[in-house]
């Protein structure tokens, strides 16, 4: 679905990404890895255009993004659902407006069926009775929630979320993967997920690559990632078992 | 040697900015003549700009008004020339106290809160999960901010002139013993319809200008916390001395 060939993006000196290639094969949970401050944030806002990357391509339904126009990006990226690591929620707005805020934008859905789809995704994302409530009146587990409501209600193609379950407790961490499992399931979505959880990846990645000094070092379907035998990935995976 | 090129570096930074701010506004007119403009988030605009500003223009226009009314007086007394100074003070008002003392509180008061509030959106990265929501957002922040504070600050400034000249009227009859008729008598009198309409249009110029600055400034904030209290800074230093240059040249080439 989604290819990316030789993608580099430096801040100044410091090369983050470093001639980076990715396949994200359609309908699959792709799960990215990488120790912190590898570039795994920098690698999603390349690809949903809020960074420029210095060179590389990133190829969608065989066009490169990067070299389209505004008006033809923003068609491309209203099949986008984004899930920003700090949520990034519109703080003069409560949350039913968030939610609400790309569907009504758009007008996707008619009007007076909002407030039962609002309420709907809400659910899913297992948030009570919040829709009056401001971002500053909510827990950062919360504000991922609803983040991730505002993300799925427009039915986006691919979504990409930055460590989804980051900050939740494990019943809520688990119950989120199962959504992601499940919207792939039932609605063939392709998901990019970047998380530092492994047990989140292993339940729901199809492939699993791994991100490290610019590069995604290691890729493969989740079974045979496991069984890795590239020492930086060993290492991760040993201490994660070991904490 | 490090001087010119610090000020070279601070000519080329000032370039830059000036034609970031310049763009920055056209694009943000261009989308009100293309009709598509928001009309709640234009209210919103309204409300925050006029009503919350308003008290502070009252008490700043009474006092300038006072004030003037006082240092008029005190001047024209030697030629005998007292009974005037309601019109001197209801023409300094309108062509040049009111708007460039008014554009100055709503620098202080909309301008850095308008810095600061589109900052933090932008170090929170709303203002990111907007555009990837395909909004645009200088359609949906900038746009409403820009025409509120130009249609806003005329009125503001006609309520200032209101408010100064009381101001004016209070010092002079009952403090200074001016005669009450010949006051009003004079402002009635000499006052041109255009003194005043020559004020509103600088107001409407001095808008566009702080607002543009202020919306640029806070689309331009990196770094943190910091960086919003560092572009709030930007946005009322470079926009009230913008103020004061764009009088100038308003009040020398064009009228
Ligand atoms: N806007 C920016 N300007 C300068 N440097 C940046 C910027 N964004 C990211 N970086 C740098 O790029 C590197 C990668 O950052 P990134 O946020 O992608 O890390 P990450 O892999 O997502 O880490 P984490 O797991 O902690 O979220 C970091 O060293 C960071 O300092
Ligand atoms: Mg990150």
């Amino acid at each position: 679905m989604i290819e990316i060939k030789n993608l580099r993006k430096a801040f100044g000196n410091q090369v983050v990404l470093n001639n980076l290639d990715l396949k994200i094969e359609a309908g699959k949970i792709t799960v990215i890895l990488g120790k912190s401050g590898q570039g795994k944030s920098v690698l999603i806002k390349s690809i949903i255009g809020t960074l420029k990357p210095d060179s590389g391509k990133i190829m969608f339904d065989n066009k490169n993004l990067l070299d389209m126009k505004l008006p033809e990006f923003n068609k491309i990226r209203m099949k986008f659902g984004v899930l920003f690591q700090e949520a990034a929620l519109f703080d003069s707005m409560n949350v039913f407006e968030n939610v609400a805020f790309p569907v009504v934008e758009h007008k996707l859905i008619n009007k007076k069926n909002i407030k039962d789809e609002v309420r709907r995704v809400l659910d899913l994302v297992e948030l009570g009775d919040v829709e009056e409530k401001y971002p500053s009146e909510l827990s950062g587990g919360m504000k991922k929630r609803v983040g991730l409501a505002r993300a799925i209600i427009t039915k986006p193609q691919i979504i990409f979320f930055d460590e989804p379950t980051t900050g939740l407790d494990p019943i809520v961490s688990y119950s989120i993967a199962k959504l992601i499992k499940d919207m792939k399931a039932k609605l063939n979505t392709t998901c990019l997920v970047i998380t530092h959880d492994l047990d989140v990846a292993n339940l729901i990645a199809d492939f699993i690559g791994f991100l490290d000094g610019g590069k995604i070092i290691e890729f493969d379907e989740k079974e045979n990632f496991f069984r890795s035998n590239s020492p930086i990935v060993r290492e991760f995976l040993d201490a994660f078992k070991g904490g | 040697m490090f001087i010119f090129t610090y000020f070279g570096s601070l000519i080329v930074n000032f370039i830059d900015q000036l034609g970031g701010i310049v763009i920055l506004a056209s694009k943000a007119l261009i989308n009100v003549f293309k009709g598509s403009f928001r009309i709640k988030q234009t209210i919103d605009q309204f409300y925050t700009i006029g009503v919350t500003s308003s008290f502070i223009v009252i008490l700043t226009s009474l006092f300038i008004g006072m004030v003037e009314a006082l240092q008029i007086y005190h001047g024209f007394q030697k030629f005998g020339a007292e009974n005037i100074i309601g019109y001197t003070v209801a023409v300094s008002l309108g062509r040049e106290l009111s708007p460039v003392f008014t554009a100055l509180m709503i620098v202080a008061r909309n301008i850095s809160a308008m810095s600061a509030e589109i900052g933090t959106m932008k170090i929170t990265e709303q203002i990111d999960a907007m555009e990837v929501m395909a909004v645009d957002p200088i359609n949906y922040i900038v746009t409403p901010r820009i025409v509120a504070t130009v249609v806003m600050l005329p009125f503001l400034v006609a309520l200032s002139n209101v408010v100064g000249n009381i101001g004016g009227y209070i010092v002079g009859v009952f403090i200074l013993k001016v005669n009450s008729v010949s006051y009003i008598d004079n402002i009635k009198q000499y006052l041109d319809l255009s003194d005043l309409t020559y004020g509103f249009i600088k107001a409407a110029v001095f808008g566009l200008i702080i607002s543009s600055i202020g919306c640029y400034m806070g689309l331009n904030t990196s770094k943190g916390a910091k960086g919003v209290g560092l572009s709030t800074t930007k946005a009322v230093v470079v926009s009230s001395v913008a103020i004061l240059v764009a009088d100038y040249i308003l009040s020398a080439f064009l009228f």
